[in-house]
């Protein structure tokens, strides 16, 4: 078998470490902080904010609690962050090990989050969950500000997430308010989240939603990912009804800039009619890639993969199977891409053998026509019959 | 179909059609890619810097330009004192940092104007030191196959429809014949000829893949493909003759090497007599009489064809379940289209829907009667299937609807339907002819997936582009319409 996501421990580092003033401390063995840290850094070099307690075959026979207490006050007195993440893996679950009442000791002056993740129990997406409400915990009941919302599941590690929240910043146009990005955020403005009118939460982040409304009285809208028009549009459309705006000018200024600049590749965008492709990603972002390529260029998906409790190996076996000549993935995908000499598009974590720091995203419109220029780029681009074009 | 697409995306992304709605390559142009294709050879383009620029971008395969084509790098003294000099030097050059065993000196209009007769004594003089062959092309015309060669073929393919051995189809083109001609005259040399050995033209063929599928047939019938000209190397050519029958796309050439070296040729015109599981079976059999080996060859292929014809009753069942309307804006490849679709794919189709557009009639200059033999094709080709298909011309928007709502799918050609919401549509404008049972396979498989998967335009980005309805499908803005009109206009004076 051959996984498709990562495990519990994976899921909720991602939520810790993407508060952006966090320091997340993993009570495992290496191997969890080496592979939590590597599908991180790739385009953060200095974002990193994270240790390992080294777990050792001492702690085993004797128990973590002393080389725990050791690390703790090392992150505190090296570091001293606002809210401090402890992560547990497998080996402290099967020592069933609870450092509860002993973490709550080093609270003073600072907010410290104990989450158990180990990797053998529960669903990737549980990890994320779990730790944003141990966010949503410390919430605080604030005024409303007019017209803001909360982005509920954007993580830190997304590919091109920067641009991409900029791309959805840049499409809700300036009468809409952006509070907090949860868990993309200060602590601070993740506390301050009930100033919002509105949670937009991804898909998949409902359990998120469901929780602050009922805390915060705050309602809420799903939406999938805005990848493509029409699922931007929907964001628009959602958005700005629950705030009981008008969307129409929004979506005509945003629908009418994109057309112009696709307008420059017509002939191109024609092109992509009908052509057969795969998709391999989280929930979240396959569908939303599914529905553009497949409504919005017409192209045949042949073969839709989501990561969670699926083999990799039938993936390649359906991949291999298929007419697909572009495939949109994971860096991990680039392999089976490259046997089959096929088109890649990487766009769902992990992303760790490209960087993403400019302005390009794919979410938004602007993401359409970044990612129509990357997908015709890579049809451009690629390496096939180099030495003559027939034989 | 993997290995077709991916032909289709990765090297025909290009806009051949907008660059060619504005102009036509140089017939360098067509040299090149003869040249370019050669595994061992290196062209020279005997022209002023520009040329030996731009023409390294070769039209008929953009995604791969000649890197390593040189030029002459022709100036006002070598135009006024002789262009020999520089062709030595660059013929000297070229061959100290390349060491290719074939360099082709491809003339311009410069070297055309000045008549700058390329003199054999060149290549004697450079034979004494080197065993690269060095050849030259001649410019049969001083510019590219002029208008009425394109239009004559249009209309050959209206009037002899069901007569396709009456078509003509290509003779000349973009440089394509002088350079294979070149190589013929000045490279090929007598060779014992062995039976049952073909060469093929490597070009036009509808993309690699068919010409893979060809090659792959004939081995299994027992003929032997001695070489795909000009995609192989100097030395395959040089041997060229040792084949006994050329299978070629362009006639030119082929009957240069006839009455040179004997070698007889078999003129694949068009692919439509050779669509659908009876025609590939024609196609080889016409092969195989040059071989005398007609009577095992049709055994062989009589099993071949049945195999396939077996393996694609299931896939034609599932097609056959549904009905189908087409719809058409560009009515003279609907006879084509109609032969194809219902004998290939067993489409049922319910209605056929054309639109005439009389301006855009005139505008491509095609006149009544070939208008009327059109829809009189049209008729017969539908006569043929032995269904009741009904046919409809400029139907309003209404009763399209209408039609459409009375079948599972429409198939919509080029065009796009997207003002019907929520129709299941597909485009059948990537399907190819392909000429072995195994690439006709897939390609119902692939006719399959799509109905399979038809599904509602209505989101398409495509769609929300303003198109001129004259020159469909060019963006209706200013510049490149206008631009589209006077090449028209300025290419069509050109007899």
């Amino acid at each position: 078998m051959q996984p498709s996501a990562a495990c519990k421990l994976f899921s909720t580092y991602r939520s810790s470490i993407s508060v952006k003033d966090s320091y997340v401390l993993l009570h495992t063995t290496i191997g969890c902080n080496w592979g939590t840290s590597a599908f991180h850094i790739p385009s953060k070099l200095n974002d990193i904010r994270q240790a390992s307690t080294v777990i050792y075959n001492e702690d085993v026979v004797f128990g973590g609690e002393k080389i725990l207490k050791k690390a703790i006050s090392n992150v505190i007195d090296m570091y001293n962050p606002k809210i401090l993440f402890i992560i547990s893996g497998c080996v402290s679950d099967i020592l069933g090990e609870d450092f509860q009442a002993e973490i709550r000791k080093y609270s003073e002056n600072r907010d410290i989050i104990y989450l158990k993740a180990p990797g053998f129990t529960h669903d990737i997406e549980d990890g994320q969950i779990e730790a944003i409400k141990s966010m949503v915990d410390l919430m605080e009941t604030e005024d409303k500000k007019a017209n803001s919302i909360n982005l509920v599941g954007l993580l830190s590690d997304d590919y091109m997430i920067n641009a991409d929240i900029n791309n959805i910043k840049k499409m809700l146009g300036s009468k809409i308010n952006i509070n907090s990005i949860i868990p993309f955020d200060t602590i601070k403005n993740i506390k301050a989240a009930p100033q919002a009118e509105l949670n937009v939460v991804f898909k998949g982040f409902e359990t998120i939603g469901v929780l602050m409304e009922r805390k915060f009285n705050i309602p809420y809208i799903v939406v999938e990912y805005p990848y493509g028009i029409e699922n931007s549009k929907d964001i628009i459309k959602k958005v700005y009804r629950s705030l009981n705006l008008d969307p129409e000018k929004e979506i005509r200024r945003n629908e009418d800039y994109t057309i112009s600049k696709l307008k420059n590749i017509y002939d191109y965008v024609r092109h992509l009619y009908s052509v057969p492709c795969s998709i391999f990603g989280d929930n979240l972002r396959a569908s939303s890639m599914k529905n553009f390529l497949e409504d919005e260029l017409g192209m045949d998906v042949q073969v839709y993969y989501e990561s969670g409790d699926n083999d990799m190996n039938e993936f390649k076996k359906l991949l291999k199977d298929s007419n697909a000549s572009i495939l949109f993935g994971s860096s991990f995908e680039r392999e089976i891409a490259e046997e089959l000499e096929i088109s890649f598009i990487r766009y769902t974590y992990p992303v760790f053998d490209s960087i993403s720091i400019g302005s390009k995203g794919y979410a938004g419109f602007d993401g359409v026509i970044n990612l129509l220029e990357d997908m015709i780029n890579s049809f451009m681009t690629i390496n096939y019959r180099r030495k003559t074009q027939y034989m | 179909m993997r290995e077709y697409y991916k032909d289709y995306c990765y090297s025909g992304i290009y806009p051949s059609r907008i660059m060619h709605s504005i102009g036509i390559s140089g017939k360098i142009s067509g040299a090149m890619n003869v040249i370019s294709e050669i595994s061992d050879a290196i062209p020279i383009i005997h022209s002023p810097k520009g040329c030996g620029f731009h023409y390294k971008y070769v039209a008929r395969r953009r995604y791969l330009p000649s890197f390593k084509a040189q030029c002459t790098n022709l100036k006002e003294e070598d135009i006024i004192f002789g262009t020999e000099k520089k062709l030595k030097e660059t013929i000297s050059k070229t061959i100290a940092n390349y060491h290719p065993k074939l360099i082709v000196v491809v003339p311009s209009v410069c070297t055309d104007i000045i008549d700058g007769e390329i003199n054999k004594t060149i290549n004697d003089e450079f034979m004494k030191e080197t065993d690269c062959k060095i050849i030259y092309i001649k410019s049969e015309v001083f510019s590219h196959i002029d208008k009425s060669c394109s239009k004559k073929n249009n209309q050959e393919r209206i009037l002899y429809w069901d007569k396709p051995e009456k078509q003509s189809g290509i003779n000349k083109g973009c440089g394509i014949d002088e350079a294979m001609t070149a190589l013929v005259e000045q490279l090929m040399e007598k060779q014992e000829v062995q039976d049952r050995t073909v060469n093929i033209e490597s070009f036009a063929w509808g993309g690699n893949q068919n010409l893979l599928g060809i090659i792959s047939t004939l081995n299994q019938l027992g003929i032997k493909v001695n070489s795909v000209m000009p995609s192989c190397s100097t030395k395959d050519i040089i041997n060229a003759p040792r084949a006994k029958l050329n299978i070629v796309r362009r006639s030119s050439w082929a009957k240069k090497m006839n009455s040179i070296f004997g070698t007889e040729y078999f003129h694949v015109n068009t692919f439509n007599p050779y669509h659908g599981l009876d025609g590939i079976k024609k196609f080889y059999m016409s092969v195989a009489n040059y071989f005398d080996m007609s009577l095992e060859c049709s055994r062989t292929l009589g099993v071949m064809k049945q195999q396939a014809s077996s393996e694609l009753q299931e896939t034609k069942n599932f097609i056959k379940k549904h009905t189908f309307a087409l719809y058409s804006d560009s009515c003279l490849s609907v006879p084509y289209m109609i032969e194809a679709l219902t004998e290939d794919y067993d489409v049922n189709l319910k209605y056929i829907c054309i639109n005439i557009d009389y301006t855009k009639l005139q505008y491509e200059d095609i006149d009544n009667i070939i208008m009327e033999k059109t829809l009189s094709n049209i008729k017969k080709a539908v006569n043929a299937t032995g269904n009741n298909t009904i046919i409809y011309i400029n139907s309003k928007s209404d009763d399209l609807e209408r039609t459409f709502k009375d079948v599972d799918i429409v198939i919509n050609a080029t065009e796009l339907l997207s003002s019907f919401k929520e129709l299941k549509t597909i485009d059948v404008g990537k399907l190819f002819i392909p000429i072995d049972f195994n690439n006709f396979k897939k390609n119902v498989y692939d006719f399959a997936n799509k109905v399979k998967k038809a599904k509602s335009q209505k989101n398409l980005i495509i769609s929300k582009f303003n198109y001129d309805s004259l020159l469909y499908p060019t963006i209706s803005e200013n510049g490149p319409i206008t631009s589209e009109k006077i090449w028209h206009n300025m290419w069509s004076l050109r007899r």
